[in-house]
C-alpha cells in the first residue's frame, strides 16, 4: 500500500463525507417506509437522532484528539457503569431482556456506546503499551505475545460479559471482532494466535454445553444449519415453530425484489408489516424488496467506500492512537454490516445486530456519528495529535 | 525479491490484507444477494405469492325457481352465524370483555356463556385455537326466525317506549315499568302486584309481566337495559338486528366473525316439494362427476327440478386471490362468479294450490294438470308431501325417521311413478279396435257380465252384464268384456304398439326424473317365470296385468286424444332468465309424434269420453260441471298388495284398488287435461272423479280458461 497524495486524500474525504450524508438520508427514507409497512413513529424519532447525531459528528470532527485520548478511559468507565446499571434497571419492549435504560421518552442502549468505548480505550492502551514495548527480536518487535494479552482481554471481556448477560450476543461478538481486528493489525505472534485459537476451540463447545449460550441462540444456529429444523414442544409433541420463520420470510422478501425491486413502497404490506424488527435488525429485506439487487449494490458500495476510506485514514495516520481508532471504527463498520446482512440473508445465525445508519436506534446513530466525527477529525489532521 | 521486513512494511502489508479481507466480506454479501434475488428470485417470488396470498372462492348465487307468473317457489335466504376465534381471546381480560359484550348483545344466558367460554378454553388448550367456535348459528338480521316475516322498525307511541331489561344470569328479557305506574302500558288495565314489595306486576288482561325495579325477579341479578327496536309484523315478537349491532361493534370484538351463507328456502314448502326437489350436502360422486365445481360443504339439488337443472341453477363460482392481512386488496386472478339462471316453470302456483286443496283428504296419490294443446305441466302434485327446507340446513335424524316411517312414501313423486292404470288405458284399446278395423263405431258386442276365455271366466266389473254395447257405450260404462273381445283379436303385441303410440312405456319428456313404466309384450312375458299366457292380453287391454303407467303418461295420452292426435312432449320448464329477468332461453311446446288415427276415430273416442261424464249413467258422472263440458275416463285398477309387518289399517289400505280419473275440458275446445290418481283409493268414478271436478272448477275460477270465441271478453279472475 502506498501513501496517498494529499489531493487524492482530500477528494477521498469528500467522497466519504458524501457517503455518510447519503447513508443518513437513506436512513430517514427507509425508516419512513418501514413506518408505512409496519406502523410506529420511528421515522420521527430517527429524525431527532439524525439531528443530534449531526451535532455530535461536527463536534467530534473539530475536537482535540489528545483530549479524546485522555478521556478514553473515563469514557470507558462511564459506559461500564451504565452497563452495570443496565443489568439492574434495564428494560426492553417485551420485558424479556435488559438492554435499555429508560430515560424519559427515550431509551439509552449502553452496549452501543460500549463499542466505541472499547475501541478508544483499547487504542489508548495499545498505544501506550507499544511505546513501552522493547523489541528484543527485530522480527518480532512490536508484536504481542500471549503474555501481553492479559490486560487487553480484561478490557474487552469485562464489558462483553456484562453485555452477554443482558443478553445481547450480537454486540458481544462485535466487541470481540473489533478488538481482534485491532490486535491483528498491531501484530500478534503466531504462538499467541495458536493459543487463542485452541482456547476458542475449547471454549465454544464448553459454552454450548454449559448454558452460557441460551437455548434460543442454539436454535438459531440449528435453524441455519438444518434445513428441516423444527421446534417440538416437549410436553405435547406438537411442532411449535418451523424453519419458515423470520429469516425465511426475510429471504422471501429479498428474493421477491429481484433485479430492480418492487419500487418505493411497492413491497408486500402484509409480509413486511408482519416481519419482526423490520425497522431495526430486519431493515434490509424491506430495502431489498423495494429496490432489488440494484439498490443493494448501491447500499453495499456506500458501506464499502466508508470501510476502505477508514482503513486508508488509519494507514495515513501519523500517530498509533489515531491509527488504532480508525482501524477499530473500520472494523466496527465492516463487521456490523457483514453480520447484520449475513444474518438476514441466512448465511449467519440470527444474533440480533442493527445495520449501521439504516436501522432505527438513537444510541446506535449517536455512536456512529461520534465515531465518524472522530474519524473525520483524524482524516483531516492526518492523525496528528 | 524479499521485501525488507521493517515495521512500516509489515504495517503496509497488513493494511493491504485487511482491505482485501473486508472487501471480500462485501463481495460475499453481494454474491448472496445475487443468489437470492437473481438466481432464485423467481422461485422466491412464487413461494411468496403462494404463501402470502389466500385464494378465496366467490360463491355464485343459485338461481331461483318461479312459477309461470313469477311467484317464487325456491329462493335463497341469507343465514348469518357468529363464530369467535379462540386465538384472539387468549388473554383473560380480553376474553372476559368480549364475552360480556356478546352476552349483552345476544342476550345469552350465563349457562350458555360459560359453555362458550369452556369451548374457547379447551380449544386453546388443545392447540385448536385457530378453529372458530360457533356462538350462535342463526343471527337475526332482517327476517323473523320464527315465521320469516320481514322485520319492521317497531313504532312505539311517544312516551310509551317499552323498556326492555336483560338479565345476564338467566338470559331472560324482562319488561320494565316506569316508576309510579299503576296501569299496563299496553291496554291500560290496572296491574296487580305479585308480591307486597311491588317487585313484579302482572296485567290481568294481556298477562304480561313487568318488573318494577331493574333487578331480576328470578335470581336478583341487576338487569341491563337493551334495545330491541325491530318487530315482526306477523307474530309481534321484538328483535334486535343482531348482525347490524355486531357489525357496528366489531372493533370492540376481536376474533368475532359473522359468516353469511345463503340457504335454499322454499316459501311454501308442501306445495310442490316433489317437483322442485330439495338440496342436500354434496357427496363424493357429485364431486367426481363435476370436478372442481363443488367445495366440500356445497349443497346440490338432490331431486326434482333442483337436481335436473342443477347446472343451470348453480352458476359458476369465481375466485379471487387476496394478500393475507387485514386489508382485502385483490392481488390477482380475479374471476367473478357467474350467477345461476332463474328457472321459470310452466307451473301455476295458484292452480297447484287448488290441486293441493282438492287432494287434502287423500292419503296417497297424485294429480297432474297438463295443457291439452301444449303439454305444459300446469300443476303436478303428489301426496303425501315433505318439507324440502328440512334438508337445506341439514336434516335431523328425527325428521328423517319420520319420513322413513311414513308408509305412504312421501319422497316418491307419484305423478311420475308408474302404477296399474286400469280402465283409463281403454282409450288405447279403443283406438286399436277402430284403426285396425276389429270393429266399427257402430258394431256392438254383447256383454253378459263375463267372458269365458281359455277355460276361465274373465269378469266384467258389472256382474249383471252391460248387454250389447258399441264402442261409445263400452267407454261410457267402462265395459270390460267389449275390450276383452277386441283385445283378444288385436293380440298382445299390437296392443303394445298402440300403447307406445300413446306414449305409454316411454319417457314423457319432462325435465325431472321419472320412471317410464312398462307396456308388456309377448316377448316381455316370455322373460318372466310364468311365461306368456293368452289371458294376459285380455288383462292388458283393460289396463291391468303387467301394464304400468304414471299419471303424467296418462295425462299426455289424454291430451293427444283431446287435441286431435298430437302427442306433445310434457315439459315443466318454461324459460331461463338471468337475475334481471332477461330471458336467456325459452322452451316452446314440442310435438313428439302424431297418433296414427283418422279424425273420425278420435271423435268417436272423444264422444265416449264425453258421455262417461255427462250421461246420467256414465261412470264418471261425478266429474260433471254445469259451466263446462268435461270429458273423461274413470279407472279402477286392482292393485291389492301385501307388505310384511304392516299394521291392520295399512293392510286394509293396501288391499284397495287404485282410483283413476283422467279428463280434459272443455270437451269442444280441449285446453286442459286433469288426471287424478289415488293409490289404493277405491273406485275411480267415486273417489277420483270428484277431485278432478274440484280441480277443473278451480281452473275455471282462476280464469285460466281461454275464451272459446275470439270475440268474447276474457274471463275475469272470478269468472267461470
Amino acid at each position: 500500500m502506498k501513501r496517498a497524495n494529499p489531493a487524492f486524500r482530500d477528494r477521498f474525504n469528500l467522497v466519504a463525507l458524501g457517503a455518510v450524508v447519503l447513508l443518513v438520508a437513506v436512513s430517514l427514507l427507509v425508516q419512513a417506509n418501514a413506518q408505512f409497512y409496519a406502523g410506529g413513529d420511528f421515522y420521527q424519532r430517527q429524525t431527532i437522532w439524525v439531528v443530534v447525531g449531526g451535532a455530535l459528528f461536527v463536534g467530534a470532527a473539530v475536537f482535540d484528539l489528545r483530549l479524546v485520548e485522555r478521556s478514553a478511559y473515563a469514557f470507558y468507565a462511564i459506559v461500564f457503569a451504565l452497563l452495570v446499571l443496565t443489568l439492574f434497571i434495564g428494560t426492553s419492549p417485551t420485558g424479556e431482556f435488559k438492554r435499555w435504560i429508560k430515560l424519559g421518552a427515550f431509551n439509552i442502549q449502553a452496549s452501543e456506546f460500549a463499542k466505541l468505548a472499547v475501541v478508544l480505550a483499547f487504542a489508548r492502551y495499545l498505544h501506550q503499551r507499544k511505546e513501552r514495548m522493547p523489541g528484543e527480536d527485530p522480527r518480532q518487535a512490536g508484536s504481542y505475545d500471549i503474555t501481553d494479552l492479559g490486560a487487553p482481554a480484561l478490557m474487552v471481556f469485562a464489558p462483553l460479559i456484562l453485555i452477554l448477560k443482558q443478553p445481547d450476543l450480537g454486540t458481544s461478538l462485535m466487541l470481540l471482532f473489533v478488538a481482534g481486528t485491532m490486535l491483528a493489525m498491531e501484530g500478534i505472534r503466531r504462538r499467541a494466535v495458536v493459543i487463542v485459537a485452541v482456547l476458542l476451540a475449547v471454549a465454544v463447545p464448553v459454552a454450548w454445553k454449559s448454558g452460557v449460550i441460551q437455548d434460543y441462540q442454539k436454535d438459531r444456529v440449528y435453524k441455519l444449519v438444518d434445513q428441516d429444523w423444527e421446534k417440538v414442544d416437549d410436553k405435547t409433541g406438537a411442532i411449535v415453530e418451523t424453519r419458515t420463520t423470520q429469516v425465511e420470510q426475510a429471504i422471501w422478501a429479498i428474493g421477491t425484489g429481484g433485479f430492480t425491486g418492487a419500487g418505493h413502497r411497492g413491497g408486500s404490506k402484509a409480509r413486511l408489516g408482519k416481519l419482526p424488527e423490520v425497522h431495526t435488525d430486519f431493515i434490509v429485506p424491506m430495502v431489498a424488496e423495494e429496490h432489488g439487487l440494484v439498490g443493494m449494490t448501491v447500499l453495499l458500495f456506500l458501506f464499502w467506500v466508508l470501510v476502505v476510506w477508514s482503513l486508508r485514514t488509519a494507514y495515513d495516520s501519523r500517530s498509533r492512537f489515531s491509527r488504532l481508532v480508525a482501524i477499530g471504527i473500520a472494523a466496527l463498520l465492516a463487521w456490523q454490516v457483514f453480520i447484520n446482512i449475513g444474518m438476514v440473508t441466512g448465511i449467519l445465525p440470527v444474533v440480533g445486530l442493527p445495520l449501521p445508519f439504516l436501522s432505527y436506534g438513537g444510541s446506535s446513530m449517536m455512536m456512529l456519528m461520534l465515531s465518524l466525527g472522530i474519524l473525520f477529525n483524524i482524516a483531516i489532521k492526518r492523525g496528528r495529535m | 525479491m524479499v521485501v525488507p521486513d521493517t515495521e512500516s512494511s509489515r504495517l503496509s502489508r497488513r493494511f493491504a490484507v485487511a482491505t482485501v479481507l473486508f472487501t471480500v466480506l462485501f463481495v460475499v454479501l453481494m454474491g448472496r444477494f445475487f443468489w437470492i434475488q437473481i438466481v432464485r428470485g423467481d422461485e422466491y417470488r412464487e413461494r411468496a405469492r403462494v404463501s402470502f396470498t389466500t385464494k378465496e372462492r366467490l360463491p355464485a348465487r343459485r338461481g331461483e325457481i318461479k312459477d309461470r307468473n313469477g311467484q317464487v317457489l325456491a329462493r335463497n335466504v341469507a343465514h348469518h352465524s357468529l363464530t369467535v376465534l379462540p386465538q384472539k381471546l387468549r388473554k383473560p381480560e380480553v376474553r372476559k370483555e368480549v364475552l360480556d359484550r356478546l352476552a349483552n348483545l345476544l342476550a345469552l344466558t350465563r349457562e350458555r356463556r360459560e359453555e362458550i367460554e369452556g369451548l374457547i378454553l379447551s380449544a386453546i388448550e388443545n392447540d385448536a385455537a385457530w378453529h372458530p367456535v360457533v356462538v350462535d348459528d342463526d343471527l337475526v338480521s332482517t327476517s323473523c326466525p320464527y315465521d320469516s316475516g320481514a322485520l319492521e322498525l317497531a313504532k312505539d307511541e311517544p312516551g310509551k317506549e317499552r323498556q326492555l331489561l336483560y338479565c345476564a344470569e338467566c338470559g331472560i328479557t324482562h319488561e320494565g315499568l316506569p316508576p309510579d305506574t299503576e296501569r299496563c302500558p299496553h291496554d291500560q288495565r290496572k296491574l296487580t302486584w305479585d308480591s307486597p314489595d311491588h317487585h313484579t306486576a302482572t296485567c290481568p288482561k294481556c298477562k304480561r309481566t313487568f318488573v318494577g325495579a331493574p333487578v331480576c325477579p328470578n335470581d336478583g341479578t341487576l338487569l341491563a337495559p337493551i334495545e330491541k327496536n325491530l318487530e315482526c309484523p306477523v307474530c309481534k315478537r321484538r328483535f334486535t338486528d343482531e348482525v347490524a349491532v355486531l357489525t357496528a361493534h366489531r372493533h370492540e370484538l376481536p376474533g368475532v366473525h359473522i359468516d353469511t351463507e345463503f340457504v335454499r328456502d322454499y316459501p311454501s314448502p308442501f306445495l310442490a316439494a316433489h317437483l322442485l326437489g330439495y338440496m342436500n350436502l354434496v357427496n363424493a360422486e357429485d364431486r367426481e362427476a363435476a370436478p372442481g365445481v363443488y367445495p366440500l360443504d356445497a349443497r346440490v339439488g338432490r331431486s326434482g327440478v333442483e337436481r335436473a337443472l342443477e347446472p343451470v341453477l348453480r352458476g359458476e363460482s369465481g375466485t379471487a386471490e387476496y394478500f393475507k392481512g387485514s386489508d382485502k386488496r385483490v392481488a390477482s386472478n380475479f374471476v367473478p362468479a357467474t350467477d345461476g339462471l332463474d328457472v321459470w316453470l310452466t307451473l301455476d302456483a295458484r292452480l297447484q294450490k287448488a290441486v293441493r286443496q282438492a287432494m287434502r283428504y287423500q292419503r296417497s296419490g297424485a294429480a297432474v294438470v297438463l295443457g291439452a294443446q301444449t303439454g305444459e305441466v300446469l300443476a303436478l302434485y303428489s301426496v303425501p308431501g315433505f318439507d324440502p327446507n328440512a334438508w337445506s340446513r341439514g336434516l335431523s335424524s328425527e325428521d328423517w325417521a319420520k319420513i322413513e316411517e311414513n308408509p305412504y312414501d312421501p319422497l316418491i313423486n307419484k305423478a311420475l311413478t308408474p302404477y296399474a292404470p286400469g280402465s283409463v288405458y281403454k282409450i288405447v284399446a279403443s283406438l286399436a279396435t277402430l284403426h285396425d278395423h276389429q270393429a266399427t263405431a257402430e258394431d256392438t258386442i254383447n256383454c253378459p257380465g263375463f267372458y269365458e276365455f281359455a277355460g276361465r271366466p274373465f269378469g266384467c266389473h258389472y256382474k249383471a252384464g252391460h248387454g250389447p254395447v258399441d264402442l261409445v257405450h263400452a267407454l261410457k260404462y267402462s265395459c270390460d268384456v267389449y275390450f276383452y273381445k277386441t283385445g283378444e283379436k288385436l293380440g298382445m303385441d299390437r296392443l303394445a304398439e298402440y300403447g307406445h303410440m300413446f306414449g305409454y312405456g316411454e319417457p314423457t319428456g319432462i325435465e325431472v326424473y321419472e320412471r317410464a313404466g312398462r307396456v308388456p309384450t309377448k316377448a316381455y312375458h316370455e322373460t318372466t317365470s310364468l311365461g306368456f299366457q293368452p289371458g294376459l292380453t285380455l288383462s292388458t287391454a283393460i289396463g291391468q296385468g303387467s301394464l304400468t303407467a304414471s299419471p303424467l303418461q296418462v295425462a299426455r295420452s289424454f291430451a293427444a286424444v283431446a287435441n286431435g292426435g298430437h302427442l306433445m312432449k310434457a315439459h315443466v320448464v318454461k324459460e331461463f332468465t338471468d337475475k334481471n329477468g332477461v330471458v336467456v332461453q325459452r322452451f316452446l311446446p314440442v310435438e313428439e309424434s302424431r297418433i296414427d288415427a283418422t279424425p273420425e276415430e278420435l271423435a268417436t273416442i272423444r264422444e265416449g269420453l264425453v258421455r262417461v261424464v255427462n250421461d246420467a249413467d256414465g261412470t264418471g258422472r261425478e266429474a260433471r260441471l254445469d259451466s263446462m263440458v268435461v270429458a273423461g275416463k274413470t279407472g279402477t285398477a286392482e292393485a291389492a298388495q301385501s307388505r310384511p309387518g304392516a299394521s291392520a289399517e295399512l293392510k286394509q289400505w293396501l288391499l284397495g284398488d287404485h282410483a283413476w280419473f283422467a279428463s280434459y275440458a272443455p270437451a269442444d275446445d280441449p285446453q286442459v287435461v286433469v288426471v287424478v290418481f289415488i293409490e289404493h283409493g277405491g273406485g275411480g268414478g267415486k273417489h277420483a272423479a270428484p277431485i278432478a271436478r274440484e280441480i277443473l272448477r278451480a281452473w275455471m275460477r282462476l280464469g285460466l280458461a281461454r275464451p272459446t270465441n275470439a270475440g268474447e271478453a276474457p274471463p275475469t279472475a272470478e269468472g267461470g
